[in-house]
């Protein structure tokens, strides 16, 4: 568990720069807000850029996960790390847990900032189980990232991992039945949009549970895979 | 006792594509290191030094054949923290170099408080003592060479496998590292070192492994490699009539090598010119020499890495 830690917070160091830019651009709306006093926005401006912002939650550590292995073969980091007493499920967990902890930040300076505009104006959002949902949607948005970015281009990897969560939710819309609990990425952030934090999270419960075993699955296929990659080349 | 590292008739055969033409940079590789030996694995570049040192630490597998380090097979997990490893192209990180030691010490285990001694005991060892707190990413590669040496002793290793570990420091740095080896030894651990640089491995090594096109052709002590048993070197002054057929004449002593059976007709011949001898050894060549024999002039063995 340990080494797990280890390796989680050593790639979310890697990270600062985009965690502290999209804490920033929370920052800096949250500001526009509280000082407009004289024209008084509507609570719904302030709503749409924030929904914008949870979406980012959920992509960013998506894009990080497909990408952060690369990286590491490509500077041939990756072999100091593996070469330690440690198993390649801890490293894809780890790996997978520093993308959690950019959405956990992200998502809770969104919260913090939200919780403190509503207070300012007297407004009522309905923040954080949506956000909670978004966190379990990141979670399994990096999972599927995980899988495909152990071993391949984050080209590739982005355009493949994407696509999964995609086809599933394009099914169902096409009232495909079945599908409608696979990686369901696009409809727990769908349900998030259509309350809008105006109205109470209004998701089943269930799409999350589904979701977190979906993504523990994921983490032990990929886990599976990657044991045997060989890893002292990078990948073309 | 067992071997400290076993490579049992390693293949590795590399494919860009599952589909194409393979490329072997191994081929029934076998050696045992001994315990508490240094051991020098020479081979020229491309000659599969660095692929046998992975498969050995379960970073890439082998297409045929097995191995053990300290008695588990490769890849053994639980072993690995007993290992120390220094990657031949050292990385660089966004840490500072402590933050760096402690991590890869604390990834192997190393207990906080020991951990934070012995971070300290090792940068100032390897001469880093002043910079332990600026970022890695500016270090020269002489530098992050020497953090690499502190990271792969940081969890008190039984074995080091260090790769390359000289190719980029200075002189001055290399006798450091040579110190820092033999006192290692000293402690009882096996060191098994991959280097293309001679001088340094015949300072330091009790063995030597020479591999070529992902074979071992030799093997043996320094002087089982070096001495030529039939030859032998006489060295003499004050030769009248002037220095044999191929003799070096130098400061006044004149030397020259001549086969096992013409020795005692070369030392009368020298007491009959009045000469003074001043000694007679077995003849010796240089690991360059030896090295360069063995692999030929054409020494690579496929692309280069
Ligand atoms: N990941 C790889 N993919 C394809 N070929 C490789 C790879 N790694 C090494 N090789 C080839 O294998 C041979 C042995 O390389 P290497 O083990 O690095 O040799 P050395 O360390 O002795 O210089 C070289 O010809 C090299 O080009
Ligand atoms: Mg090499």
């Amino acid at each position: 568990m340990r080494a797990i830690l280890y390796i989680a917070f050593s790639f979310f160091r890697q990270q600062k720069l985009v965690v502290l830019v999209l804490l920033a651009f929370t920052l800096v709306l949250l500001g526009v807000f509280l000082s407009e006093s004289a024209n008084n926005p509507a609570k719904t401006e302030l709503a749409i850029p924030y929904l914008q912002l949870i979406g980012y939650g959920i992509f960013m550590p998506f894009l990080l996960c497909t990408q952060m292995m690369y990286l590491e073969r490509k500077t041939r980091r990756i072999l100091g790390i593996l070469s330690k007493g440690i198993y390649r499920w801890q490293y894809i967990t780890g790996l997978w847990l520093a993308g959690m902890f950019v959405s956990a930040t992200q998502l809770t300076g969104l919260g913090l900032a939200m919780q403190l505009a509503a207070v300012w104006r007297g407004w009522e959002f309905h923040i954080w189980p949506a956000l909670g949902a978004a966190f379990v949607a990141a979670a399994l948005a990096g999972a599927v990232a995980v899988t495909f970015g152990c071993f391949l281009h984050p080209m590739v990897a982005t355009f493949l991992a994407g696509g999964l969560l995609a086809v599933p939710y394009w099914l169902s819309s096409r009232s495909v039945g079945g599908f409608d609990m696979l990686l369901p990425v696009v409809p727990i952030f769908r349900t998030i949009m259509r309350s809008a934090l105006l109205h109470p999270w209004g998701g089943d419960p269930w799409l999350l549970v589904v979701a977190l075993a979906q993504a523990a699955l994921l983490l032990y296929l990929a886990s599976l895979l990657f044991a045997r990659i060989d890893v002292t080349s990078a990948v073309e | 006792m067992d071997a400290a590292l076993s490579f049992q008739d390693l293949t590795k055969d590399y494919r860009k594509w599952p589909w194409s033409k393979p490329f072997r940079a191994l081929d029934g590789f076998t050696l045992n290191v001994n315990r508490g030996e240094i051991f020098g694995f020479l081979g020229p570049n491309g000659s599969g030094k660095t692929t046998s040192i992975h498969i050995a630490l379960g970073l890439t597998r082998a297409t045929r054949g097995s191995g053990t380090m300290l008695g588990q097979p490769f890849g053994h997990v639980p072993t690995r923290r007993r290992i120390g490893f220094l990657a031949e192209n050292v990385a660089y990180h966004h840490i500072t170099a402590s933050k760096l030691v402690k991590l890869h010490g604390a990834l192997n285990g190393v207990p906080g408080p020991l951990l934070r001694d012995r971070t300290k005991e090792l940068l100032q060892a390897v001469d880093l003592e002043e910079v332990t707190d600026k970022p890695t990413q500016k270090f020269s590669r002489g530098m992050v060479q020497r953090v690499g040496l502190a990271i792969a002793m940081i969890n008190d290793p039984e074995l080091l496998v260090l790769d390359e570990p000289t190719s980029a420091l200075d002189p001055a740095a290399r006798v450091q590292v040579r110190e820092l080896l033999l006192e290692a030894r000293r402690q009882g651990k096996t060191i098994f070192l991959s280097s293309h640089l001679l001088s340094e491995i015949e300072l330091i090594c009790d063995r030597i492994g020479i591999l070529h096109r992902g074979r071992l052709i030799r093997l043996g002590t320094i002087s089982e490699l070096l001495e030529e048993r039939d030859r032998f070197e006489i060295r003499a002054r004050n030769l009248a009539g002037g220095p044999p057929e191929g003799a070096v004449a130098e400061n006044g002593f004149v030397t020259w090598t001549v086969p096992a059976a013409a020795q005692r007709a070369a030392i009368e011949r020298v007491w009959a010119a009045g000469g003074e001898l001043i000694s007679v050894t077995p003849s010796r060549k240089n690991l360059e020499q030896v090295f360069l024999e063995l692999t030929g002039k054409d020494s690579t063995g496929g692309p280069q890495a």
